[in-house]
């Protein structure tokens, strides 16, 4: 049985956000960084347990903390929102309140993962285990990830697959 | 740089015309930009276009955006142009086959003076060579 | 005789003494039936010019009033005279059983509403159109603030903030005004739409549905310190239904509640839910101040917020109830607040198992 599911990344400009869609939809990864803009749609089908599987419907926008980045009808209808964030860069470890503030109130119904992205830059986990447990409260699942290596891609949205 | 813009609507015209003002001092010398209204007239000029990027309309009275997308990219001289859409809503059906013809971008029509500017820079940063 | 005109407005009555019946009626509607060529003189031929449909209703109601299981009721039906013409009636019926013997009398007070219907149906279309030009209305506006929100943008961006700082405010003004105008024509717009668009319809449950009505009103209930509990001993874990829409009922009742709770004290809302021929019933209840009676058929009418006095001061655009009685009628089902609840408002709505 085969259902879809729409998903929505959202995070500040340049944390990953087109290249976790690209990794976990394809399977693949580009090192030039190329801004998105507007909205894009990856299709990927993941078999969760026996018999379930979703089709994941990962929209992906660009990034941003103005209007223009966060317009109602991208999240509409979101089963689970993905917030991205990248681990060497700590405006957009703050910026994770900022847009669950957002949304929180509007589309309280979806799941919500936090995706702390780039951990293959890394070596000290001390503010990586810090920041998860900051956030646990908030969010259904967290997950260390690195699109480049891919690390924890699969399994981040397989687990998500789970609660969906 | 040569931009092409299919819009229809006289408002939006306008304020794309005010915007590219405000923004010129951002853009190369020879940035210029021309303005279809309708898709007929745009692809009846096709063979002798000239253009770097085409920004379409999604909402056209003759035909919709995608519609000149597709002829668009099935012209062998012009398919590696960026084409780009600009729609009022996000339509999963409509932005799945976009880019499933081949679209560079599926935009969201930016809401106001300040927005058109942001989305214009950032469009032009990502395509000036 | 002479001077009595012929219709359908008048008395009926039926004495009923054992198994002997006495009819009469008013002359004006002997007149009637005489221009009928039926002379009026008892029950079966003043049933003759009842419609057939509506036959079995009015016996199915003399029946209920006879072993007294009503003492009053209204009824409509149809007349049909011999041209084929067809008349409305109302007709108050009223039981009175005798003290005394065992004669029991009923007697009715009937009334040619036939100007009404015509009337209703007229009102009707009438509706409909209107709800379409408010449709095209909200719509087409949409552009215009838009651009006027737009324009006022770009003047100031063109303004030195230095010399002309005494214009900002203006500016500001004009473009707060103009936003508040989109969020009305939207909300308008959405009104509008509920029931023009295909319903999606999704598996879903409804206590999620009631959490995350709660979580939207988040703040509301912190700072009223709402109570909002569920006392149905089982609520199913799916039912069908547009998740949003579901939602948007909660929140509408639930901030209702929390907005009209009695002064001085917190709100207290409760759920109740129960299966019921194969309906979804669920009850809201609250403890507040509840709705005065006279009110009470005005309340799911759009714009209606009954004055100062009765409610108390309360803020809010009154679409809300009469957005939550379409979406439930949406989904094929209704929504009534009991009369007899003076605790407080009860609200309880139905939507039939799909």
């Amino acid at each position: 049985m085969n259902i879809a599911k729409k998903i929505c990344l959202l995070g500040d400009e340049t944390v990953g956000k087109s290249s976790m869609a690209k990794r976990f939809a394809d399977n693949a990864f580009d090192d030039k960084y190329k801004a998105t803009i507007g909205v894009k749609i990856f299709n990927k089908n993941l078999e969760i347990h026996d018999g379930k599987s979703i089709n994941f419907v990962v929209w992906d926008i660009q990034g941003g903390r103005d209007l223009i980045s966060s317009p109602q009808q991208y999240y509409r209808g979101a089963s689970a929102l993905i917030f991205v964030c990248d681990i060497t860069n700590e405006e957009s470890l703050k910026a994770i309140d900022y847009y669950l503030g957002i949304v929180s109130e509007k589309y309280p119904l979806a799941k919500k993962m936090l995706l702390i992205n780039k951990i293959d830059l890394v070596k000290d986990s001390s503010t990586v285990l810090s920041f998860k447990e900051k956030h646990a409260p908030s969010f259904n699942f967290i997950f260390s990830t690195s699109a480049k290596t891919g690390k924890n891609v699969i399994e981040a949205f397989t687990n998500l697959g789970t609660i969906l | 740089m040569k931009w092409i813009f299919i819009e229809d609507n006289e408002f939006d015209r306008d304020i794309l015309d005010i915007s590219f003002n405000e923004i010129k001092p951002e853009l190369c010398a020879d940035f210029s930009y021309t303005f279809y209204n309708n898709g007929t007239d745009f692809l009846k000029g096709l063979s002798n276009l000239e253009c770097e990027i085409v920004i379409s309309d999604m909402n056209l009275p003759d035909m919709n955006g995608i519609e000149i997308l597709k002829k668009f990219k099935e012209n062998d001289r012009l398919k590696d142009t960026p084409f780009l859409l600009f729609s009022t809503s996000l339509h999963q059906e409509e932005i799945e086959k976009a880019y499933a013809l081949g679209a560079d971008n599926y935009i969201l029509k930016p809401d106001g003076f300040k927005a058109t500017c942001e989305t214009l820079l950032k469009i032009y940063s990502n395509y000036a060579k | 005789m002479q001077n009595e005109i012929a219709s359908l407005n008048g008395i009926l009555q039926l004495k009923l003494r054992g198994k002997k019946v006495e009819f009469s009626s008013s002359r004006s509607i002997e007149k009637y039936y005489k221009e009928n060529n039926v002379t009026l003189s008892s029950e079966k031929d003043y049933l003759e010019l009842v419609h057939p449909e509506d036959i079995s209703k009015i016996e199915n109601l003399l029946t209920r009033l006879r072993s007294n299981q009503v003492h009053e009721s209204q009824i409509e039906y149809r007349i049909l005279s011999k041209k084929m013409k067809t008349s409305w009636v109302l007709a108050h019926l009223n039981f009175y059983p005798s003290k005394k013997d065992e004669t029991f009398t009923i007697k009715a007070n009937q009334l040619d509403i036939t100007f009404l219907k015509n009337h209703k149906t007229q009102l009707q279309r009438s509706n409909k159109e209107l709800e379409q030009f408010a449709y095209v209305i909200s719509h087409d506006l949409q552009s215009p603030i838009r651009q006027i929100w737009t324009y006022s943008e770009i003047i100031e961006s063109k303004l030195d903030r230095e010399t002309n700082s005494n214009l900002l405010p203006y500016l500001k003004s004009i473009q707060k005004t103009s936003q508040h105008m989109k969020q009305l024509t939207q909300d308008l717009l959405e009104l509008c739409q509920i029931g023009r668009s295909e319903l999606n319809f999704s598996v879903v449950n409804p206590q999620e549905v009631i959490e995350s009505a709660k979580n939207i009103l988040i703040n509301e209930i912190k700072d009223s310190q709402a109570q909002i509990n569920i006392i149905a001993k089982e609520l199913p874990l799916k039912m069908t239904a547009n998740e949003r829409y579901l939602t948007d009922i909660f929140v509408n009742l639930f901030s209702n509640s929390i907005k009209y709770k009695k002064e001085n004290s917190s709100p207290f809302i409760q759920i109740d839910y129960s299966l019921e021929n194969n309906l979804h019933c669920f009850t809201i209840i609250d403890h507040g101040k509840g709705i005065p009676v006279n009110l009470q058929n005005k309340l799911f009418k759009i714009f209606k917020r009954g004055n100062k006095k009765q409610l108390g001061s309360v803020a809010g655009i009154g679409i809300g109830l009469s957005t939550v009685k379409k979406i439930i009628e949406i989904h094929k089902g209704e929504i009534t607040i009991d009369p007899n609840f003076t605790d407080g408002a009860k609200f309880q709505f139905y939507i039939p198992v799909i």
